[in-house]
């Protein structure tokens, strides 16, 4: 009788552990306004950021303040890891995240869709300058790269293919910043870096490394996912999320002070140490050079072709060609905010 | 029931007999241990199918992930990696860490100097620290040994600590009416009194070992089992995921049951369960 009680008391606790399964969410119900040419629009959204304000996010940071000021009220949650972020969202903690998440769409069926492509794949393949002149000299050698199954390591499997080399073997480190000090402490010879760890890397050994040539990629580093509910119901306050992210886009890739001066208006990452702010404009400069940002949110093009990159490390199952681009990504926020941008 | 009042009463006497009571103790003890877990278990099976979300999967189809890991041989691969920097880590730490807390315990320089250390150490925040190796040992087996070090020595530090300090006193004046030389009093008297606590916080500093070796593979370089768990979760295989971690509960809890089955075996035999 006790263990049949105990049992009845365990299950009412995982019960109420569940997540609500009528995807309540404050927006729900919310009077929409009209939406569109920057006038306002009633409603909510709640963002799970896998990462910590700085200099790399203070573009979103930007855009979800002129989302408030489009009247939407706007709840920003940081997570450690992009991982836990996206588990907010399928837990229904958070609305929308950032994130490449095929394999989890795919592999759970989880209710979150991609809407918008905001960041493109932007590394560069940096070898020692002596003993790695080209990637012939890297056929047989250790490259090291983020983990097994990410970004990084399709990337190598994919200058493996170009460049017709095999890596002796291909090693792991988390973090850019990490195999940053690995390269200068020579732990690591030959690796992928991003464009601030790239500069701090030239900076501390100008002439010891160099920059190997690279093919486009375009695949997907961070895009808009959403909870499938929240965005059946919240289509106004979606769009315009990727309205206002798409223009902070387009201004910075125009002018990249406008980064450094709606930190300034709107009071966005206060405590950013003086060198760090320093590297504001430069960054969004060079970022804006690179073709990082997505300013049109990507779309079918960009479903497909992620689903050839990220076949090559399994986090997208069976013949690419053949996958369905709704099964992953909601095109409709998308195509209103590009006719409302008027870049249709 | 007993009956008469003098006799002695026999195991059990007392009890109503029922469905436990033609079952020897022993029998009974591994039932509930097995009832414990069986009841686990079910509440994991049960929050997988509710479910209670969607990354966490059912209990059957973890086991069916790590029964397959087993047999492909991915677990033998991961945990060769892994115990490398574990087995190099605790070993400095045991030789080391005793040395330590038995100095600190004898003298009392040493344990000023000491004790706050390890203290401090004990409630460092280790995940916060761990990043922070590469900077000195970079990203190799060293970062990892230093890693295990950091998490298991202050618990083995202070548990001998403790230990000398604990040795009865009544022992200690008996060595001393006996005139013994203070080696003698140390080797013959202290050591021997103190190999409890001081195989208890070994038997502890493994297991903080085991979560310094997988700290360090999730946080610095994912290789071994760390590197399991990373990377099904970038897969989304929860199940095998899950199956990573479980293999890390189900090692780390027989190594640390048979260094406790040995513990008894050597310096405690009186605690042995018949």
């Amino acid at each position: 009788m006790r263990t049949a009680a105990w049992f009845f008391v365990m299950t009412l606790a995982l019960a109420a552990c569940t997540p609500a399964g009528d995807g309540a969410s404050p927006g729900d119900g919310a009077p929409q306004g009209s939406g569109g040419d920057g006038e306002t629009v009633e409603g909510s959204v709640r963002v799970a950021l896998g990462d910590i304000e700085g200099v790399e996010t203070l573009n979103l940071l930007i855009a979800l303040e002129r989302v408030r000021e489009r009247g939407i009220d706007v709840e920003l949650t940081e997570f450690a890891e992009e991982d836990l972020a996206a588990e907010a969202v399928l837990g229904g903690q958070a609305d929308v995240t950032l994130g490449a998440p095929y394999a989890v769409i795919q592999e759970t069926g989880a209710p979150i869709r991609i809407i918008c492509q905001l960041q493109t794949l932007r590394f560069f393949a940096i070898a020692d300058a002596e003993a790695y002149p080209d990637w012939q000299a890297l056929d047989g050698e250790t490259f090291t790269v983020h983990s097994r199954g990410s970004g990084t390591e399709a990337m190598a499997l994919l200058v493996q293919q170009e460049e017709g080399i095999e890596f002796g073997e291909i090693s792991y480190v988390t973090g850019a910043e990490v195999r940053a000090t690995a390269l200068l402490q020579g732990n690591v010879r030959a690796t992928f870096l991003d464009i601030p760890n790239w500069n701090f890397v030239q900076d501390e050994a100008p002439d010891r490394f160099h920059e190997l040539p690279l093919p486009d990629i375009g695949a997907t580093d961070e895009a808009f996912v959403a909870n499938t509910e929240w965005l059946a119901a919240n289509q106004e306050v979606a769009q315009v999320l990727l309205e206002e992210t798409l223009n902070t886009w387009n201004s910075i890739i125009e002018d990249p002070n406008f980064a450094a001066e709606e930190r300034e208006r709107l009071g966005l990452a206060e405590d950013l140490e003086p060198e760090l702010e320093e590297q504001i404009v430069p960054y969004y400069e060079q970022a804006g050079a690179e073709g990082v940002f997505a300013t049109d949110c990507g779309g079918e093009e960009a479903a497909r072709t992620d689903f050839e990159f990220y076949s090559l490390v399994e986090q997208v199952e069976g013949d690419p060609a053949s996958l369905n681009v709704e099964d992953f990504w909601d095109l409709g926020p998308l195509e209103g905010a590009l006719e409302a941008a008027g870049s249709n | 029931m007993t009956g008469s009042g003098l006799a002695a009463p026999a195991v059990g006497a007392g009890r109503r007999p029922g469905a436990w009571g033609g079952l020897p103790r022993a029998a009974r003890t591994w039932l509930l241990r097995a009832g414990s877990v069986v009841a686990v278990l079910a509440v994991w099976e049960l929050g997988g199918r509710i479910p209670v979300a969607l990354t966490f999967p059912t209990f059957t189809a973890t086991a069916g992930a790590f029964g397959g890991m087993l047999a492909d041989g991915t677990f033998a691969g991961a945990y060769a990696e892994t115990i490398g920097p574990l087995l190099v880590g605790v070993a400095l730490t045991a030789i080391g860490g005793v040395a330590a807390g038995v100095a600190m315990g004898l003298s009392p320089k040493a344990e000023w100097l000491g004790v706050p250390v390890f203290v401090i150490l004990q409630a460092a925040p280790s995940a916060a620290i761990i990043p922070l190796i590469t900077f000195i040992y970079g990203i190799g087996f060293a970062a990892k040994v230093f890693a295990v070090i950091l998490l298991s020595t202050p618990v083995i530090v202070l548990n001998s600590y403790r230990g000398i300090r604990n040795t009865p006193v009544s022992l200690v004046e008996m060595s001393e009416a006996f005139l013994a030389s203070r080696w003698q009093r140390i080797w013959k008297v202290i050591l021997p009194a103190a190999s409890g606590l001081i195989f208890a916080g070994l038997r502890l500093g493994l297991a903080q070992g085991f979560t310094g070796a997988v700290l360090a593979e999730l946080l610095i370089t994912p290789t071994g089992v760390g590197d399991l768990i990373t990377f099904y979760r970038s897969q989304a295989e929860y199940d095998h995921m899950y199956a990573a971690i479980l293999s890390i509960i189900v090692v780390a809890s027989v190594t640390i049951t048979l260094l406790a089955r040995l513990e008894q075996r050597v310096f405690r035999p009186e605690l042995r369960t018949p």
